[in-house]
Order: structure tokens, then sequence, then C-alpha cells
């Protein structure tokens, strides 16, 4: 059975806001709270054609540019060091060569797995429940606010064959090189200076 | 390797009578599950001293098992864990931090002693992964138990990874009197 294509858009659209975490260091000042900052939320689109040869887009919304942290004074693998507003700005489409369907989200609980690869550190993959989750944080990834199944259903549904799980029809789009991630260009957003509370866990 | 499995053959074992929201999970794929049921115990005092942790469960133990043998090979360059023949852990969201309790069994002292030597010179304790996590671990006999924990969570996991250590401690089999 051919599949069919799948366009996931990555758009400029700022729909919500989010409250992030530095990542992949906090910054906790000596009492033990830590930094939040607000970051734009935008419209992820999921674009195909479905059975009845209709054309289909259902939204979703991610976060596509977040706080960056990496203490020179105790750096982690990660080869940039300090501050970044990290994400992936210019416009671009990439065919998707890679999919990780067993990769979980580690640094906070999700229980969304799978990643799509767009370049090289850079995945689309589950991000926090909803908009009040704050304190999730990425180097950039594109982290999918609420449920990642969902997301990854309406993938598999309108790739036009649903054998197996949603994870093996996002393969097998990936296999057909039928998975297209398109990122419209968007303005980088100054991060650091929107820095909204501290909190304490 | 013994813990790359299909899908199609996960088993996930809750343990019966614990509390649900204590969930040990394990996969026994090609291997007999852990029985002694010392983690169970561990997690159970864990929640009656912090009684606002979690324990969300995972539907693909096996999957998840085959990940963190991937990430301790990345890490220390050789694949200790290959051999294992049990295997059990839970997920543990602590406030907004998260860490995971591995257990692995290793019948080999030597492999056993190969890991902790390995683990006790990396002095960073840092898994080679995406993410930013740390590791931690201490030996229950010929069990490797280790926590990863995301880095900004690091001392307050340790803490519970502590009591979880002084439990299996505690229930530790009475020594073999010498012959």
């Amino acid at each position: 059975m051919s599949v069919r294509q799948v366009e996931i858009v990555v758009t400029n659209n700022i729909v919500e806001h989010y409250e992030a975490r530095s990542y992949p260091d906090e910054q906790r000042d000596k009492k033990g709270f830590y930094a939040l900052y607000r970051v734009p939320v935008y419209d992820i689109l999921v674009n195909g054609i479905d059975d009845k040869g209709n054309p289909n887009s259902m939204k979703f919304m991610a976060p596509r540019f977040m706080p960056y942290f990496n203490n020179p004074k105790t750096p982690t693998h990660y080869a940039t060091k300090n501050w970044v507003n990290a994400g992936l700005s210019s416009g671009r489409t990439i065919i998707i060569s890679k999919y990780k369907m067993d990769y979980e989200v580690q640094n906070r609980y999700s229980p969304g797995r799978g990643a799509i690869v767009l370049h090289k550190a850079f995945y689309i993959h589950a991000g926090p429940a909803d908009l009040l989750n704050y304190g999730f944080g990425s180097a950039g990834c594109i982290e999918i606010i609420g449920n990642f199944e969902d997301f990854k259903k309406t993938i598999a549904t309108l790739s036009g064959d649903m054998t197996g799980t949603p994870d093996d029809a996002i393969q097998r789009l990936v296999n057909a090189k039928k998975l297209i991630v398109k990122i419209e260009e968007a303005k980088v957003p100054n991060i650091k200076k929107a820095l909204t509370r501290k909190v304490h866990d | 390797m013994r813990l790359l499995l299909t899908f199609g053959l996960l088993v996930a074992l809750a343990v019966p009578g614990a509390p649900a929201d204590a969930q040990v999970m394990r996969c026994t794929e090609n291997m007999p599950p852990i029985a002694d049921e010392r983690l169970q115990a561990a997690l159970d005092l864990l929640k009656t001293t912090y009684p606002s942790i979690e324990f969300p469960v995972d539907e693909r133990p096996c999957t998840h098992a085959a990940a963190v043998v991937a990430t301790l090979h990345a890490t220390l360059s050789q694949n200790y864990l290959k051999n294992a023949v049990g295997y059990e852990f839970a997920k543990i969201v602590n406030g907004d931090t998260y860490f995971t309790v591995e257990r692995f069994r290793i019948d080999s002292p030597k492999r056993l002693r190969g890991v902790t030597r390995t683990m006790n010179a990396d002095q960073s304790r840092k898994l080679r992964t995406k993410a930013n996590t740390v590791y931690d671990y201490f030996v229950a006999d010929n069990t490797i138990v280790i926590m990863i924990s995301d880095a900004s969570g690091r001392a307050r996991n340790a803490e519970l990874f502590r009591q979880v250590r002084q439990s299996f401690d505690a229930s530790a089999p009475p020594a073999k009197p010498k012959q």
C-alpha cells in the first residue's frame, strides 16, 4: 500500500505563550528559586489528504524557541556554551530521513514517545501536557503541547496506512520520504529579556 | 543482546497487592523476573516518606530497557549490561523533576565489578544522550541499581535514591556463615 504525503508546517503564527525554564542548565539562585521565561507558542499544522481525497489540516501548538543556558563553569556535552535563544529561525523544507520511535523525553516526565529528527539534535517530540504545565526546557526542539499520541495519530491517519501503530505509520512515511516538515521563517524572540518569575519546587 | 526485544513479546508485570501508585515494571523477555520484591518494597516506603511522588506506567518496559542499555553503553564505552539476566525499573515524578530507578541482575561477578569500576571512574556521572541527565548507582547482591535523573533535579532526586538504597541495605539477605 502506498502512503500519502504528510506535511508538518511549523508556522510563525504566535497563538499562545508558555513559561519555560532554561536548558540544559536551569538558573537557580542561592535560595533555590529558578527562572522562568515567557516564550511564544506557534501554530503547528499537520496537512494531508484524507481517505476521501479531500485536503485536511489539523492544528497543534508548540514553542519553537527556548531559553538555552549551558553553564560554562559546569558545561554539559552540548557544544554551545552560555546563553542562546535556541531554535531554528530560517525558513526551510526538510524531507525527514530519521524517526526515533523509541525516543523518551528524559528531562521532564512525558508519556509521549518518539522524535522526528529535523536537523542534528533539533527534534519534534512530546512536550508539556498543557500551557499551565510550566518548566519544560529544550535546546530548541519543538515540543508539542498536549497529547503527543494525538499528534502522531493525525500523521498516521493522513498517511492513509494505519497498519500497526502510529509509530509504524510514521516510520513508513519516513522510509518513503513522504514526511515533510516545512519551517516558516520566524524572528527569534529575545527570551533573555522575557523573565517572568522565579519559582521554587 | 538479550535486552533488545521485539514489541510483540513485551510483558509488563505489576506486583500483585502493591499500591497502584508504586509501580515496578519489568522486562521478562528471554529472562525470568527479578522476584525478590526489594525494589517494590523500597518504592512503597519511599511513597510513604514522600506522598507527593508519582509513578507513571510505561507500557513498553523492554523498549525502555533497550534504550537504557544503549545509553549506558555509550556512556561507559563498554556494554556491561548486555548479558543482564533480569531487569526491572520504575519511573518517578518528584515535583517538577523526574528520575528513573533501573535495576539489572548481573550474575557474572567479573562483569558486575567491571561496570562498578567504570562508573566509579566516571566523575561527571553524566549520561551521553541528547538529554541533560546524570546517574548514580549502588550494588545490591548480584544486581546493580541505577538512578537516572534530569540534571537539574540531581540533588533532590539523589536524596530519594539514598532512601531507596537504605531500604535495599535493610532488606539484604543475611551473609552466609563461613565454612
